[in-house]
């Protein structure tokens, strides 16, 4: 007993020992990815392929706009200006503006370039009437606050012409500007832009892009009175995200304890609510370490399915637990389940590998976390719990309680004309159900509150940013050739501005016209003698010193020399960012974006980018991004429908039996045909997470129709895998029904789909495994195995033992059958107590003798299987008697039957193996195995 | 009592007591003239009006002549409303200039010495009839716009501002009895003496 805990605690030790060195290698190892593209398929389309290759969702989602409100708009913006000055610092973020026109936007050196830049410059741009109008409104100028400033600037500057490329460089719907810095219309907010350098799907970079500005806000709002408002398709999918994340903590905690109430309520025993833990524990551990070893990361969501598909492995130790009982050791206890379980496992591994082979990384990702987690938690279920499981104190299979939900539900029959008739409607359900069986927008299932959107579509109008769903791209085979051709495209999209089709768009060449164009104005500028000239003129009576204008005319003459500026030339400006998330070289190619806001008449705008040439075209992010979501759910669909097959080959090659396969996989069909019906019924549009939800239910019915199934014909089992179903539906409900509380739709279609799953598994799999086959096979005059799960004595007229046996007269020890299928008999005797017992020495009858009851129930069992299949039986003889154990030494006093079973645990045509017990009361008398072997003719 | 019997007759001109006697009651108002001579304009553009000192933080320049415009400076902001044209805002960052004359004024107008000497190394010679209290910015990039600023007055009257920069020439705020002045004779030498800036 001693050497037994010690090695228990070996073992144990050795395990932990494991499970902490994994839960290392995966801290060590593992990164966890929000990058949803890892979970996307290969993209087909070319705009699925900048969709996921270039932009992600568009250079528009990675905007994000901030309000600060609260205070007086001269405050509001002074900490608009302090907080863009922080922001520009902060790593993670490519560009911040608060609307404020730096003339650090050109460096010096660049300055000249002015004239090459901007459009102002024509034929007309260097005439005398043009030039007299410019310096007559600086006069007036240079009498304003304003002149103080613009005085260093009007003799180099006269025509403003930085000014006009800065305004140019503004968003091209400039909003409202309040103290220089933008705000929205009513004067009440403060308004900044900021473009993050990462998509708006990675929540994870996002949270920290928008951690840094709060507290960078919080830094600078000493007094705490302004308020801050980030809004933003990037700051939606952190919200999202901790709103999910929180509703599942939330939920996940109040179902744990709900979960660990019930095991301790179901066992009354602490011990066996940590021990039902390890397997899955282990499971996830060892699920995360494959995939670091094979994959390096793992994504988010390939963790939230995965550990949501390992669910199943929190049954494991509940069978075993409920099975644990006085009359067997755990290691045989668990031995005899192992079959079931690991027909199971294997099946629901071996479905699960067609996801391996789908092309998506995130699903290959999710089938080696599932497949690695179920086959540890089984192989921890199967060696590890055995050794630490104390000894059992009762037998779930004596309950009378369970009794009395057996018999009831052995009452309930479902008539096959019902289960058609079930069919028939849920198929109609399915069919009639008006709304699109799929859901292709993913964002509806972590929807954003439309009060938020409502703001974020306030605040975008008002600083006018561009929307997120349409762009415009150019492809190109170089940088210039993009520029000219987007120059080509701005008169179309003036146009469209102007007749209120658009209101505004953006794109680089609005930035650095091409070489071309900027040659063409070059040649514009007049030579430095015609300058002076034309200036001369236009001076003729206006107050201005002689003289004062020597550097613009320097300057022109610079800009005449200058080489075309190159967008690689500005790499180290301000301008740098914009040109970046506007033109995007790959190899061969460079795609230039055209971004648009305000779209009122898209078929407009989708016309003006297919008049161009080839190359050109209107994305539509949205319809792109819907498009990859059906591909991904072929993807997921077309895995899934291989995988069902497969499952059903193994569930038969496992069980050998076409009957018998059917009845495991009838429930979980029929179960997914119903829960597919009510979901149907109840308006909802499928996606993902239903279809790994119904995944998970289908595993979790397979299971209980397995237990089931292999308990059918042995009432004492059945009770006892009733037991471990009943605590593994109640805790599977449970968890899964709280889940469906949630406000979050992700985490309710979870929940709703799987507690409607547990549900019908449940019931479907209690009705439909009962052995159908048995019943009509009774035959005339034998023993009707019993099809209630009742222990009263039998129907009178079986024959006693002794006419299905050899042995005769007082050797015939038996007296009653009680119970017997192909693979188990039980029968009761009271010849124990007979004095003239031929076995009795000495007036005493040892225990050893419960051998000779063990071998002539094999034998009774033998008589009646050649009996019902009409053959004659065929002779046998005990060889071997192995792992006998007896409790007592003599039994002759024991004052009421004996209950004796014998199961056969193999049998070929030559061999037998029989597993038997015998029993008084709830005392476990003596038990062993057996070996038969044959003789043949 | 006679000012001879006054003891900073003959004391060292203390620039912080100086600075407190011209404390200015919250929305008091005083006319003002602007002169500001121009490198790129031959002759001075000249404006007046009122400035009114509203608050610690906010300053009021309200001009009358010789077009109406009212400009009001709230902590960094700037709001100009002109007649017949949009309200303009803009920030003082945009005209350091401005932006130190402006604080300046507000500290002066409050008597508020140590802002000022946040700000500025305070200087002040002359006596308590005709003082001249000189600020020069701390910030070397504030000094780039504005070298120093010259404030004249008498006892606790300021009369005269003297903005130096080194880009633009130099602006003139005559301020209360200062703005009686002959605006036909703009020579700067002249306006300089009239202020009082020449007289030590």
């Amino acid at each position: 007993m001693r050497s037994m805990r010690a090695r228990a605690w070996a073992v144990c030790a050795a395990w932990v020992t494991v499970l902490v060195a994994l839960g290392a290698f995966v801290q060590q190892r593992l990164e966890i990815g929000t990058d949803l593209r890892l979970f996307l398929p290969t993209p087909q389309t070319p705009a699925q392929r900048l969709l996921i290759e270039e932009i992600g969702e568009g250079p528009g989602s990675r905007i994000l706009i901030l309000a600060i409100s609260g205070a007086a708009p001269e405050e509001l913006a002074d900490l608009s200006r302090a907080l863009q000055d922080e922001l520009r610092i902060q790593p993670g973020l490519r560009f911040v503006s608060n609307g404020e026109l730096s003339a650090d936007a050109l460096p010096e050196q660049l300055l000249a370039y002015r004239y090459l830049l901007s459009p102002n410059v024509s034929a007309q741009a260097f005439s005398v009437d043009r030039l007299r109008g410019e310096l007559q409104a600086r006069v007036r100028d240079l009498s304003s606050p304003a002149g103080l400033y613009m005085e260093p600037w009007i003799p180099r500057d006269p025509t403003l012409e930085l000014l006009t490329l800065l305004q140019r460089w503004q968003p091209a719907q400039e909003p409202n500007r309040l103290f220089d810095v933008w705000f929205d219309a009513a004067g009440t907010r403060a308004l900044l832009m900021v473009e993050t350098q990462a998509a708006a799907f990675d929540p994870g970079e996002q949270r920290r892009a928008i951690e840094g500005i709060q507290s960078a806000f919080d830094a600078l709002n000493t007094d705490g009175s302004a308020h801050l408002t980030i809004t933003g398709a990037g700051r939606f999918s952190v919200l999202m995200e901790e709103r999910t994340r929180s509703d599942a903590q939330r939920l996940g905690t109040a179902a744990s304890i709900g979960m660990m109430l019930l095991l301790l309520l179901a066992y009354r025993r602490a011990s066996s609510v940590g021990l039902s833990a390890l397997p899955l524990a282990s499971a996830g551990l060892a699920g995360l370490a494959s995939v670091a070893a094979l994959f390096g990361t793992v994504h988010g969501i390939t963790l939230a399915f995965g550990f949501t598909l390992i669910g199943v492995a929190q049954d494991y130790p509940v069978h075993v637990l409920s099975h644990h009982r006085p009359s067997q050791t755990p290691t045989q206890m668990v031995r005899a389940l192992w079959p079931t379980l690991a027909t199971g496992v294997a099946s629901t591994c071996i479905a699960y590998l067609t996801f391996a082979f789908s092309g998506v990384i995130g699903l290959a990702q999710l089938a080696c976390f599932t497949i690695a987690g179920l086959i540890t938690a089984s192989l921890t279920t199967r060696f590890l719990l055995p050794s630490l499981l104390g000894p059992a104190r009762r037998d779930y299979g004596e309950s009378s309680r369970l009794q009395t939900i057996a018999s009831a539900f052995a009452r309930l029959r479902l008539p096959q004309w019902m289960i058609l008739l079930l069919i028939a409607a849920a198929l109609s359900a399915i069919m009639m159900a008006p709304q699109p069986v799929w859901e292709n927008d993913l964002s509806k299932l972590t929807p954003v509150p439309t009060e938020l959107i409502a703001e974020d579509q306030r605040l975008r109008a008002a600083i006018g940013a561009s929307e997120t769903r349409h762009l415009g791209v150019i492809a190109a085979s170089d940088t210039q050739q993009a520029l000219v051709r987007l120059e080509a495209l701005d008169p179309e999209l003036q146009a469209l501005v102007s007749n209120g089709a658009l209101r505004g768009y953006d794109h680089a060449a609005r930035y650095v016209p091409s070489i071309h164009t900027q040659l063409t104005r070059q040649r514009l500028l007049p030579t430095e003698e015609q300058l002076a000239q034309t200036l001369r003129a236009a001076l003729a009576g206006l107050p201005f010193r002689p003289g004062v204008f020597q550097a613009f005319i320097a300057d022109v003459e610079r800009a005449r020399a200058l080489q075309p500026l190159t967008p690689q030339a500005l790499a180290d400006t301000a301008l740098a960012n914009a040109m970046q998330s506007l033109l995007r070289e790959t190899n061969d190619t460079v795609n230039a974006f055209v971004t648009l806001n305000g779209v009122n008449d898209l078929e407009a705008v989708r016309a003006v980018f297919e008049r161009m040439d080839d190359g050109a075209m209107l994305l539509d992010l949205k319809q792109a991004s819907e498009s990859l979501v059906v591909r991904q759910r072929d993807h997921l669909l077309g895995s899934l429908a291989i995988a069902s097959l497969l499952l059903a080959a193994v569930i038969g090659f496992a069980l050998r039996d076409p009957g018998r396969t059917l009845r495991v996989l009838a429930p979980m069909l029929l179960t997914t045909l119903l829960v597919l019906a009510i979901l149907r019924v109840s308006g909802v549009s499928l996606t993902h997470f239903h279809l790994i939800a119904l995944m998970l239910a289908a595993g979790l019915g397979l299971d209980y129709a397995l237990f089931f199934e292999h308990a059918a014909h042995d009432p004492a089992e059945h009770r006892r895998t009733l037991h471990g179903v009943l605590v593994c539906s109640a805790s599977t409900l449970l968890v899964f029904a709280l889940l469906a509380t949630s406000q979050m739709p992700l985490l309710q279609a979870l929940g709703v789909t799987v507690a409607l799953g547990v549900v019908g598994n449940f019931v479907l799999a209690l009705l439909l495994t009962q052995p159908r086959a048995a019943r009509s096979q009774v035959g005339a005059g034998l023993p009707e195995p019993r099809t209630s799960m009742s222990i009263s004595p039998t129907t009178r007229s079986a024959p006693p033992p002794g006419t299905l046996i050899p042995h005769q007269g007082a050797m015939c020890l038996l007296e009653r059958i009680e119970f017997w299928n192909e693979s188990i008999i039980r029968l009761t005797s009271g010849t124990h107590r007979t004095p003239d017992h031929p076995l009795r020495r000495n007036e005493r009858l040892r225990s050893i003798h419960l051998c000779e009851y063990g071998a002539q129930a094999m034998a009774v069992h033998g008589g009646l299987k050649a009996y019902q299949t009409q053959t004659q039986p065929t002779p046998g003889m005990l060889v071997s008697l192995r792992e006998v154990t007896f409790t007592r030494e003599f039994i002759e006093d024991l004052p009421q039957d004996l209950l004796i079973e014998a199961r056969c645990l193999q049998a070929t045509a030559t061999t037998l193996q029989y597993e038997f017990s015998v029993r008084h009361a709830q005392e476990l008398l003596a038990q062993g195995r057996a070996a038969v072997v044959l003789e043949r003719a | 009592m006679l000012p001879i019997a006054n003891a900073s007759w003959c004391a060292e001109l203390e620039p912080s007591a100086l600075i407190r006697d011209l404390a200015r009651p919250t929305s008091s108002t005083t006319p003002f003239v602007e002169v500001r001579y121009s490198t790129l304009l031959e002759a001075p553009t000249v404006v007046s009006g009122q400035l009114s000192y509203v608050d610690a933080q906010t300053l009021e320049r309200q001009v009358l002549k010789p077009y109406l415009e009212r400009t009001t400076i709230r902590g960094e902001s700037v709001r100009v409303e002109r007649d017949g044209e949009p309200v303009r805002t803009f920030a003082l960052r945009r005209a350091p200039e401005l932006g130190t004359m402006l604080k300046s004024f507000s500290a002066l107008l409050a008597g508020d010495a140590s802002a000022l000497q946040r700000d500025f190394e305070l200087a002040a010679r002359g006596q308590n009839e005709a003082w001249v209290l000189e600020l020069t910015p701390r910030d070397r990039r504030a000094r780039s716009r504005v070298q120093t600023l010259l404030v004249s007055g008498s006892h606790d009257q300021p009369r005269c501002i003297l903005i130096r920069s080194p880009h633009a020439a130099n602006t003139f705020m005559l301020i209360g009895d200062a703005t009686a002045f002959d605006a036909t004779e703009l020579e700067e030498q002249r306006l300089r003496e009239h202020c009082g800036f020449d007289g030590s």
